[in-house]
Parts: structure tokens; C-alpha cells; sequence
């Protein structure tokens, strides 16, 4: 039997040795010589190049497949968890609760926001920083922030597995997970991102869809496209882009309209919550309606 | 204050709650059942899982126990041995909270369980030999499988340490790792991507969990009743022998009550077997 000691003693030698960048070996150099350069993103390189269709064979204005369940995690006050396509992501919201601290009254209430990646998603990138504004900013708008003088909701989005579209994912989750929790809100938001290539219009790209078209500079236009969009305000509130578009304004159009259909898919689930929650109301109103005919 | 957490106060059972948590629990533990969802004592949550859902990992699971939500990703890694240990790849556990996990265990507390929970796994997983570390080596000494195993937390509602043995089990079977070989003509080692073996991975070793609150031993203690707790109880079965048994906190406990405690957790390996075996066909 090895005891505790042994393994940490192992385990200390060999990320000492991975510190090494000389002497680590990953699995990359390992494959076979022939295929070494086909990498994913090399196949997808190729693939706009001939412009051929999508790996996933859609085309190019589909959106994947979503899946929306609400009430995920138990002891949060609202919580959501959406899957677009490979794309995993739990969103939850804490609060509102008062802000440890201040020194000055502040009208509006502050929108908290964390995201936190898997171990084992794909390659932990940094922007999460970037991210959390992102969602702060589109979700500021929707909220009846005027509602919660010097207060905080807190908002913390885990990202299970990504295969692309991450933000906007955790957006619509989050908007989601504000109904979920019954703060007031202007509207439910919904979001997509567009990867744009020469002048194709990729709708809801994947993970090597959307590493491709950051990197590749010498195309005429290329870059990522995220929008926000609340249909019920008809307002836009977080619009965001990367990279060079030769007519950045031609964008706007084919993503709102996306967006309303995303915005139709939200809505049936906030309906089917709302529904849920007026049955229990009836429920317990008789409920309590027949214990007090009892007691007379 | 917290608006989320406040509950409506208009019914008795709430008011009791809130002013004596003591007494509501040992009122209900008096009775034979449990507060919340009418348990029994020595009556289990329901337990859920799933594995390969996570397409990029070479392994991973997703157990559910009641509200409790843990999910297990492996990545795998090649690197050269330890020294000391020339035919011994590594599995690496490392467990975590996320945010979504209740945020009034403090950070003290979190970083102290954790840090017990990965003894145990380690304990459990590699001193036990469910996974043999001899067999992650592809050659003796020049390159062996480094397994990354991250348990992550999800939603905590107690019995985290059953569902992170669970859940680790659970990945561990359902990992499958490419084959590599050493190839003369080119002098070093290639890898087969097509060519993909299970790893061998021992019994299901379960975890069962008791909490002991003043004469009270009850099993698979939730949230609320783990904040109440003095002292909590692990005992890891596997077939039919006793592997591990370990006792946080300082409230003494009869022995008849241990044997006890480990009687019932026996008779569960039973049909927890079956559950597992079940999982893992469906996938």
C-alpha cells in the first residue's frame, strides 16, 4: 500500500519536471507523423477556405439546438442551465443583498458578476474578466435596477464544457435565471454571436469556427460579432465586435432577427415557470381556504 | 440580510425552525423521521447519474444525490515518471466548489474539507489500488499517463464526500485511453487516436455518510442538518469488507451505534451495485 505521503511526494517530482517547458512532452508530439498538422483547426481552415458547409453540416444562419432547464441548483434564488449544442453552462443568482461596506448611497443596484470555468473545459482561457463585463453590460439594461437602492444581485455563471458560443449562452441563462428568481425586469434578453469570414456570416460558430475567424487577419473581413437584444423593449443592449468588418452595420440586422427567435424559445420557458408558480399560488390559497373552514 | 433566504414566517413549523433549530431537529429525530422531506433516519436520497457527457474529456460523470450535484472530468497527459517510482503513472485528484455551492460555508471551512475529501479519494483510489498506478505506465521509465481528475461541485446540499467517490468511480470506468506505441523506424513513440482501451478500474468502493447530532445517527445528512451536526461518520464499503472508516469531529459515539452505522452501510452496497452497473451500461 502506497500511503498519502508517497503520492504527494510523486505528484510534487512530476508537475516540478511539467514546470520544464524543455522536458514536458504533451500529446500532440506523439502523433503519428503523416497527421500531425491536421489538427482541428487546420480541417476547419480548409473548410472556409472551399468554403464548404459547416463540420456539423448546418448551415450557415442555423443555430444548434438548445436545451433550457430552470431551477438547477437548489439553494440559489434563481438558476439556469443551458446546453447550445456541446456547450454546457449553469447560471445562478444570489441576492439582492446589501453591499458590504459603503460609503455612498447608490441609486441603482450593482450587478455582481463571476464566471468560472471547468478544470476540464477546454483550454481555461483568460478572458474571463472580459466576459463578466460583457454579461454586466447586457444584462444592466433588463433589470428594474431603480428597485434595489444599495443593493447587489449576484450573478455566477459555471462553464461545463465549451464548444463555442459561451457568452452568449451564459447570457440568455442569465436573463433566464432573473425570471427564475422573480426580480423585476424590463424583458428577457437573448443573445448570439456571429462569426464573420469574407463574407460568409457564420450564426452561432463553434469552438474552432470561432478561433479561426479571430486569427485569420488577412481575410477582407473576419472577427466575432456578439449582440444582445431585448425584443420586448425592442432595444439592443449589449453590441459588441471583434476584429474587421468591411460593413460592420449590415451585421445588426440578421442577428436581431436571430435573436427574436432565440427570444421565442426563452420566453416559452419563462411561461411555463410563470404557469407553474400561479398553480402553486392557487394550490396553497385552497389549501388554506379549507384549513380555516376547518377551525369553524 | 439575504431576501433569498428568507422564509415565509406564517406557519408555525417555520417560527420553530427559526427560533430552536436544536429542538426542531431532535423533535423530529425523536419521532423516527426527518425534517424537510420525511425521511426515515437510515434512508438514502435518491441517487442519479450519468457518464460521457463531456465530449472533450477522456472520462467524465455526473452523479446527482438528492439536490447534491457533483460532476467528474479526467483529461489525460503523458510525462516521464518520478524517480523513485520508474513503473508508476499518476492520477491526480483535485476537488472544488463552485460559486453556486452555498456561500455561507466559509472559506476556512471549504479549504479544510476539500483537503480531507482529496486524503480520502486518494486514500481510497490509490492506496487501495481501485486504479493500479502500474497500469497508466506505457513504458518504464520513459513515459507514463498523468490523469487529471477534477471533481467540481455544483449545487451543495450535503453528502458531497459519497458523491465525489461516486462520481470519481464513475469517471474512472468510463475512461477510455488511446493506445500509444513505440515505433523503431521512427525512433519514438506514436499515438493510435483511433485505437481507444478502458482502463481497468477495481469494485465500486460506496461512501455512505452519517451525521451525529447529540444521541442521534442518521445517514446522508442534508445541508441543514450537516450545519447542526457535531460530528460526522464515513464508512467505505466494498464488497461486503470495510475499507475505510472515518470519524470528523469531537461528539463521542457508542460503539453499538458504530456497528450499527456500518451494518446499514453493508446492506446498501448491495443495491447501489446494481445502480451503478446500470449506469454505466446505458451510456
Amino acid at each position: 500500500m502506497i500511503d498519502n505521503e508517497e503520492i504527494e511526494d510523486m505528484l510534487r517530482e512530476i508537475r516540478k519536471n511539467e514546470k520544464d517547458a524543455g522536458k514536458r512532452i504533451s500529446l500532440a508530439d506523439l502523433a503519428p507523423q503523416g497527421q500531425k498538422s491536421v489538427s482541428l483547426y487546420e480541417r476547419k481552415k480548409r473548410e472556409m477556405a472551399n468554403r464548404r458547409g459547416r463540420t456539423d453540416g448546418r448551415k450557415d444562419d442555423d443555430h444548434r439546438p438548445m436545451f433550457i432547464q430552470l431551477g438547477t441548483v437548489s439553494d440559489a434564488r434563481g438558476s439556469c442551465y443551458v446546453e447550445i449544442g456541446d456547450t454546457k453552462v449553469v447560471v445562478s443568482i444570489r441576492g439582492p443583498k446589501e453591499i458590504p461596506n459603503l460609503k455612498e448611497y447608490t441609486e441603482m443596484c450593482e450587478i455582481e458578476c463571476l464566471i468560472e470555468y471547468a478544470p476540464f473545459a477546454n483550454s481555461p482561457t483568460t478572458n474571463e474578466g472580459y466576459m463578466c463585463h460583457a454579461v454586466r453590460q447586457a444584462l444592466e439594461p433588463a433589470i428594474c435596477r431603480h428597485e434595489f437602492p444599495n443593493f447587489q444581485i449576484a450573478v455566477s455563471a459555471f462553464v461545463i464544457e465549451d464548444r463555442g458560443s459561451v457568452l452568449s449562452a451564459i447570457i440568455n441563462g442569465a436573463s433566464l435565471a432573473l425570471t427564475h428568481a422573480r426580480l423585476p425586469c424590463f424583458g428577457i434578453v437573448s443573445s448570439v454571436i456571429a462569426a464573420v469570414c469574407d463574407d460568409r456570416i457564420l450564426m452561432d460558430p463553434e469552438y474552432e469556427e470561432e478561433a479561426y475567424c479571430q486569427a485569420a487577419g488577412k481575410a477582407d473581413s473576419c472577427g466575432l460579432v456578439t449582440l444582445s437584444y431585448m425584443p420586448d423593449m425592442e432595444q439592443i443592449t449589449f453590441y459588441e465586435q471583434n476584429g474587421y468588418l468591411a460593413e460592420p452595420l449590415k451585421m445588426v440586422e440578421p442577428l436581431v432577427k436571430k435573436c427574436q427567435e432565440i427570444h421565442k424559445i426563452c420566453i416559452q420557458h419563462a411561461l411555463k415557470e410563470a404557469k407553474s408558480s400561479v398553480n402553486v399560488l392557487a394550490a396553497t390559497q385552497d389549501a388554506t381556504n379549507s384549513v380555516k373552514s376547518l377551525k369553524v | 440580510m439575504d431576501l433569498a433566504a428568507e422564509p415565509c414566517f406564517n406557519q408555525p413549523e417555520e417560527v420553530c425552525k427559526k427560533i430552536n433549530p436544536k429542538k426542531y431537529l431532535k423533535d423530529h429525530l425523536s419521532q423516527g423521521v426527518r425534517p424537510k422531506d420525511n425521511r426515515r433516519l437510515f434512508s438514502y436520497r435518491s441517487v442519479v447519474g450519468n457518464v460521457n457527457f463531456i465530449k472533450n474529456c477522456c472520462g467524465s460523470s455526473i452523479v446527482k444525490i438528492g439536490s447534491t450535484t457533483v460532476i467528474c472530468g479526467i483529461k489525460n497527459e503523458v510525462t516521464s515518471p518520478s524517480k523513485r517510482f520508474q513503473n508508476k503513472g499518476l492520477l491526480d485528484i483535485d476537488c472544488k466548489l463552485s460559486d453556486h455551492c452555498n456561500v455561507s460555508l466559509n472559506h476556512k471551512n471549504r479549504v479544510v474539507l476539500l483537503k480531507q475529501c482529496v486524503s480520502l479519494l486518494q486514500k481510497l483510489f490509490i492506496g487501495l489500488k481501485i486504479v493500479d498506478l502500474e497500469s497508466l505506465c506505457i513504458a518504464k521509465g520513459e513515459l507514463v499517463w498523468l490523469l487529471k481528475a477534477d471533481i467540481v461541485c455544483l449545487d451543495y446540499d450535503g453528502g458531497f464526500w459519497d458523491a465525489a467517490v461516486m462520481a470519481l468511480h464513475l469517471a474512472l470506468s468510463s475512461t477510455k485511453l488511446p493506445v500509444i506505441e513505440y515505433s523503431p523506424e521512427n525512433e519514438r513513440f506514436v499515438l493510435q487516436e483511433n485505437t481507444l482501451v478502458d482502463l481497468p478500474v477495481g469494485k465500486f468502493p460506496l461512501a455512505t455518510s452519517f451525521g451525529v447530532f447529540q444521541d442521534f445517527v442518521f445517514t446522508d445528512p442534508s445541508f441543514e442538518e450537516e450545519q447542526l451536526c457535531s460530528s460526522f461518520f464515513v464508512v467505505v464499503v466494498q464488497d461486503n469488507a470495510v475499507k475505510i472508516t472515518q470519524k470528523r469531529g469531537g461528539y463521542p459515539i457508542s460503539d453499538v451505534k458504530l456497528m450499527e452505522c456500518i451494518n446499514v452501510a453493508a446492506s446498501r452496497y448491495k443495491i447501489m451495485e446494481d445502480v451503478i452497473r446500470a449506469i454505466l451500461e446505458n451510456r
